[in-house]
């Protein structure tokens, strides 16, 4: 494998685990372990979580470099752990190029949950939750089907790539609206479990650890990007909740 | 005290929320199976702990400490990222009413109870944080100091043995 292909699948490796939600620190282990594997023991790595740029040098000390700008999250706890897997083969066995191409595609084309899957889990993330928060049985119920309601706004604002916190917004929005108008109808008598048990669905968990890990890694720069994502959801969950329920209030 | 509605109707909720959370970052059955166990065992001390007049914020601390330790033993175990199990395993410890309620009484104009429920929200979003950096940390340590003293013991054992090999030319 020469230089030019290191720093190209290196970079597409690091790409993939950034996008899947995988912490900062292990990306970079990750790459300077492949980057040892083959010989690079002074590879220069630097990750963000928004950009990713190796330089190898090779006998002669002719740099090569290569980058990623990455922009765009689709958490998929799965594919890191066969990324995981797959640098260990990689350390172990020292492929060729090819080789690892065409594993990289099989991880990327792993199938995920069907939608239906997604659209129960979240059904019970809710219900579960507003039971948790002690909240009664019909309660839960509700809160399951506001479950799906936020899935249901994720889904469409994921195809025209909102931010996230956008999307705390809205949904939370939506679902304190709407638990508001299920409670004044008159099917329970509070709202406020409701909201609480189906809104747990938005808390930024994969941000929220990636960020507490990269501070302890050292990755400071990293720990203050993803802790501002976290805290910038938390926001957009509250004000998003807190309008809509302050306006229904009010009148 | 009640133990079904104390005890066992959170920890069982806990563990099947965890679970349906799980599926949403796509975690695969067996280590989704893992994860959960341990959000019930970060409840289970949140309980256990809460019952005994433990603070907040020390409850927080251990249960989120705890948690961690879980998530790392299950990742050696299984060979899997720590994120698999960490990050759905503290989501029940995330203090979402507390920080509903703290909401809701700042759009009502109650800065009082807004401040006061603000401050133990904060507190123990800070504990749980800790108890994971604590957690965490410890085993960075571990890991790097068994990692130095593998390269030192392996660089003894060269020396060692080229000392020898010298030694039984000349002679």
């Amino acid at each position: 494998m020469n230089e030019i292909q290191l720093t190209g699948i290196c970079a597409e490796i690091a790409r993939l685990m950034i996008i899947y939600g995988a912490e900062i620190y292990r990306v970079e282990d990750t790459i300077s372990r492949i980057c040892r594997a083959y010989k690079h023991e002074e590879a220069e790595i630097y990750a963000t979580p928004a950009n990713f740029i190796i330089t190898v040098k090779d006998k002669n000390s002719v740099p090569y470099t290569d980058s990623k700008s990455i922009s765009g999250r689709d958490t998929n706890l799965d594919r890191v752990g066969k990324i995981n897997e797959l640098s260990r083969f990689i350390c172990a066995e020292k492929p060729e190029a090819e080789v690892i191409l065409h594993k990289l595609q099989q991880i990327k084309e792993r199938k995920t949950y069907s939608p239906a899957v997604i659209y129960l889990s979240y059904f019970i993330t809710g219900a579960a939750f507003t039971l948790f928060f002690k909240g009664e049985p019909l309660e839960a119920l509700f809160g399951g089907l506001l479950g799906l309601v936020i899935n249901f706004i994720t889904v469409r604002l994921q195809k025209v790539n909102a931010s996230a916190f956008l999307n705390a917004v809205v949904c939370s929005m939506a679902v304190s609206l709407l638990a508001v108008i299920i409670s004044s109808i008159g099917f329970v008598p509070r709202f406020d479990k409701m909201i609480i048990g189906a809104s747990m669905a938005l808390v930024p968990g994969v941000a929220l650890t990636n960020c507490m890990r990269d501070f302890i890694s050292g990755d400071f720069i990293s720990g203050i990007y993803t802790l501002t994502e976290a805290l910038l959801i938390a926001v957009g969950m509250a004000v998003g909740a807190g309008s809509a329920v302050a306006a229904v209030i009010k009148f | 005290m009640d133990i079904t509605n104390d005890i066992v109707i959170p920890c069982l909720c806990s563990f099947v929320a965890c679970a349906a959370f799980g599926v949403q970052f796509n975690i695969r059955f067996k280590h989704l199976i893992a994860a959960s166990v341990g959000s019930l065992v970060s409840q289970l001390i949140y309980t256990l702990l809460s019952i005994n007049e433990f603070g907040e914020i020390q409850t927080c601390f251990i249960s989120a400490a705890a948690v961690a330790l879980f998530s790392e033993v299950m990742a050696k175990i299984n060979k899997a990222p720590v994120n698999m199990y960490l990050i759905v395993g503290i989501i029940p410890l995330v203090p979402g009413g507390l920080t509903y309620y703290a909401m809701l009484a700042l759009v009502m104009g109650d800065n009082d109870t807004f401040l006061d429920r603000a401050i133990d929200a904060f507190g123990m979003a800070g504990a749980i944080a800790m108890g994971i950096f604590f957690v965490s940390s410890a085993v960075r340590l571990y890991k790097d100091f068994r990692r130095h003293y593998r390269q030192n013991l392996k660089k003894a054992y060269k020396k060692l043995s080229s000392k020898d090999g010298r030694s039984v030319k000349k002679f």
